[in-house]
Order: C-alpha cells, then sequence, then structure tokens
C-alpha cells in the first residue's frame, strides 16, 4: 500500500517536471524494463554482477568471521589486525577502487570492493556478538564439561546468530553499493556496472532507471535469501538435537 | 575426607576468604551456613574448579566428578528443558530425563518447553536435574548446590531432598542454603562459615 502511494507520487511528480530526461515516469521504466530482460546481454550482465559481487561478501563473512573469533581468542592478533580494519572502514571506497584499478583485472574489482567494505563491518558485528556471549552461560558450559564442538553449537552459535544476521542484512546492501560502483569505475564486460555507465553516457534515463531499481531488487532479493538460509539452518540444528533424543 | 587448609581468596583487594579451614567428610550431606558474603559461594566455586585460590590446597578431592549447580539457573534459553538437562549428561547415561522430571515432580510437556515458558520454581528444578544428570551412574560423585530451593514452594522443596537423599551412598553433597526448612530434612551436618573464619 505504502509502495504503491510512493509510485503514484512519482508518476505525478514526473508528470509534473514533463521531461523524461530529468525525471522518468514508472511507466516508461517499467516499459523499458520488459525490453531489456528481453535481452540476453541483460541476463549475463545480472548474472556476472551477481557472481561478483556476492563472491566478495560471501569471502567477507567468512574471513570477517573467523578473524572475529581469533582476534577475541588472541589479543595480539586484536592489536594487529584492529588498526588496519579500522582504516579499512574509514576509508572511501573510490580510493580502493582506483588503487586495485592498478593492482587487479576489471572483473575481479566488483568482488575486491564488496569483499574490502563488508569485511570490517562483519568483524566488528560478530567481535562484539563474541564479547557479548553470556559469561555466565560459558562457566556453566565450563563446569559441565562442554565439548568444543557442544560450545560452539549450543552457546556460540545460537548467541552469535543475531549478530550474523545483522552482518548479513547490512553486508548485503552495502557490498551491492561498493561493487557496482567499483563496476562503473573499472567496466568490465558483461556488468551491471557498464550498463548503468552506457546510461550515463549516452542519456539513457529509462536504462538508468532500470538498472538501478534491477540493483536494488537484486540486493533485497540476496538479503531476504540469506534471511531465509539463516533462519532454516537454526530450525535445522533444533530438529536435528529433537530427532536424536 | 577433604581437607581445606588455608585458603585464601581476594577480590580487588578485599578478602572473602582468609586463611580459611575446614574438613569435610568424604560422603553425605553437608550445609554451610553463614552471613552474606562470608565466602560460601566462593569457596563452592573454587571447589568446582571454576576459580583458582590465591593462597592455600584442598585434598582428598582425587579427581572426583563435581557437577555444580548454580544460584542462577544458567539454563540454555533456545532449547527446551529436557535438552539442557540432556547435554549435560554423559553419554550412555542409564537415567532418563523424563524420570528426572518425574521426580522433581515435572510433566513431561514441561520437558518441551524452553526456559522463558517455565516459571521461576521450574527452571531452579531443571538447573539442579542437570547437576543430578551431569553425574549420572557416578558413584561418588560431588553435588555442589547454591541455594537450590530459591523460588521453590515447600512440597517442590521436599522433592529435590528426596532426590538428594537417592543420590549413591558415596556421593558428596555441600549445599549453601538461607532457607533452613528443607534443609533440617535433609540431616545435613552443619559448617557455619562465621565460626570457621
Amino acid at each position: 500500500m505504502v509502495a504503491l502511494l510512493w509510485l503514484l507520487l512519482w508518476q505525478a511528480a514526473a508528470m509534473a517536471v514533463g521531461q523524461e530526461l530529468l525525471l522518468v515516469s514508472p511507466m516508461t521504466m517499467l516499459r523499458r524494463l520488459v525490453q531489456l530482460v528481453r535481452q540476453p546481454v541483460f541476463w549475463q550482465a545480472v548474472f556476472s554482477s551477481c557472481g561478483r559481487i556476492m563472491t566478495g561478501v560471501l569471502l567477507a563473512l567468512a574471513i570477517g568471521t573467523l578473524l572475529a573469533a581469533l582476534m577475541s581468542r588472541f589479543s595480539f592478533l586484536y592489536a594487529f589486525f584492529r588498526p588496519a580494519l579500522q582504516v579499512i572502514k574509514a576509508t572511501p571506497v573510490a580510493s580502493f577502487i582506483i588503487l586495485a584499478l592498478v593492482w587487479i583485472k576489471s572483473y575481479a574489482l566488483g568482488a575486491f570492493a564488496a569483499f574490502l567494505m563488508v569485511l570490517p563491518m562483519v568483524w566488528a558485528n560478530l567481535y562484539e556478538g563474541i564479547a557479548a556471549v553470556d559469561k555466565n552461560l560459558l562457566e556453566m558450559a565450563k563446569a559441565y564439561r562442554f565439548s568444543f564442538g557442544k560450545k560452539l553449537r549450543y552457546l556460540y552459535l545460537p548467541s552469535l546468530m543475531p549478530y550474523f544476521a545483522a552482518a548479513c542484512g547490512t553486508g548485503i546492501g552495502i557490498g551491492w553499493k561498493a561493487g557496482i560502483a567499483a563496476e562503473v569505475l573499472g567496466l568490465p564486460k558483461n556488468s551491471i556496472g557498464k550498463a548503468l555507465y552506457n546510461a550515463k553516457i549516452y542519456l539513457e534515463m529509462p536504462d538508468l532507471f532500470c538498472w538501478t531499481a534491477v540493483i536494488i531488487l537484486l540486493s533485497l532479493l540476496f538479503e531476504k535469501l540469506a534471511a531465509w538460509i539463516l533462519r532454516a539452518l537454526t530450525s535445522r540444528l533444533a530438529a536435528e538435537k529433537e530427532a536424536q533424543r | 575426607m577433604i581437607r581445606i587448609e588455608n585458603l585464601q581468596k581476594s577480590y580487588d583487594g578485599k578478602p572473602v576468604l582468609d586463611h580459611f579451614s575446614l574438613t569435610l567428610p568424604d560422603s553425605g550431606i553437608v550445609c554451610l551456613t553463614g552471613a552474606s558474603g562470608r565466602g560460601k559461594t566462593t569457596l563452592l566455586r573454587i571447589l568446582a574448579g571454576l576459580e583458582p585460590a590465591d593462597g592455600g590446597s584442598i585434598t582428598g578431592l582425587g579427581g572426583r566428578k563435581i557437577a555444580f549447580v548454580f544460584q542462577e539457573d544458567r539454563l540454555l534459553p533456545w532449547i527446551t528443558a529436557e535438552q539442557n538437562i540432556h547435554l549435560a549428561q554423559p553419554h550412555g547415561a542409564k537415567c532418563e530425563v523424563r524420570d528426572l522430571l518425574a521426580q522433581a515432580g515435572l510433566e513431561p510437556a514441561d520437558g518441551q518447553k524452553r526456559p522463558e515458558q517455565l516459571s521461576g520454581g521450574q527452571c531452579r528444578r531443571i538447573a539442579f536435574l542437570r547437576g543430578i544428570g551431569f553425574l549420572g551412574d557416578t558413584p561418588d560423585g560431588i553435588l555442589l548446590l547454591d541455594e537450590p530451593f530459591n523460588g521453590l514452594d515447600a512440597a517442590a522443596a521436599q522433592r529435590v531432598c528426596q532426590m538428594i537423599r537417592s543420590l549413591p551412598n558415596r556421593t558428596l553433597t555441600i549445599l549453601v542454603s538461607h532457607q533452613l526448612t528443607p534443609v533440617q530434612s535433609l540431616e545435613a551436618k552443619f559448617f557455619s562459615m562465621d565460626d570457621l573464619r
């Protein structure tokens, strides 16, 4: 209902402006989108960008989690890595992309930018989550001689799940923004970033709106998918325990 | 005999146990009494190996299995009451969790609930059963109980007492409780930490 209201407002604004070059109407965008999805090149760009950006995000999730665990366990690692992660966090994505243009091939740029932007966020979330694990429960696990596996599964994983879910949700959004920005600068073949760049060069405003909508939809789709996978994993862990009894 | 000699423990420079000595029997039921801050819980924590003493010695524990029922329930909130007990049980434990629940006056349906769905008294009994489950069939285990009767009505407290009395003969139960009515029914040996400092 709210979405419909916003669409109506957008349509009204486009009609008021009266120039498609300045503000494309939702109907024009929709018509152009229908044309685009019929072209194989559209899907090539979508799949290539998805592959690159989600590779970066997944790597950041894995390495960020591992770093958070190691840095919580070993203080010298915390002292060593924390400044680096804070520098990465504070550095503008454009600086990294321009540097990376010199270091790596343009097709890997999206993954690299997504990885770099998501990594410190995942690390910070998970590190905070590990520090917040209930000390009383940890002591209970020690008193009852829980094995490492038992502690991981019944104490750490459930405690960290909200932090990991938050990291996934925000990380995917940030990853898409950084990844697309990198593609716009690096212009790899078959990429959404290059399509956006072309739309800018040729002043194809309907294309610009279409590709922006596609990016938003893909980002939301992957966020929902991640949330669904995490929910399924959590219920599966509980169901397995139930079956063992 | 379990000999505690010259035990010392301080927190932030404030001594809680100051050259504390006590000899405990190998088995039976022992109740530690004393005003708050006398170091009863600290002594249990040191016995459980959860905290090192600053000085002194404890002999006679000889690798015996120790279960600690904490003052707080410390149940895992995301799993059921039954799972909480089951997780502490040794592999191949003979005693069924449902039998333990019944002995403590809990319904099988209570075992399927998560801690947040149970009352304070029910959670207390689940925490107690976890300790019992952990000892399993150990013939000479040590059961440390820190305020086990908190939140229990008279009937539930009596069921808990009955379970303590039913433990194997060589078990040593050391309890700290401010509720003396249920403790009296246990015919425990009393040690006042006020006198022993």
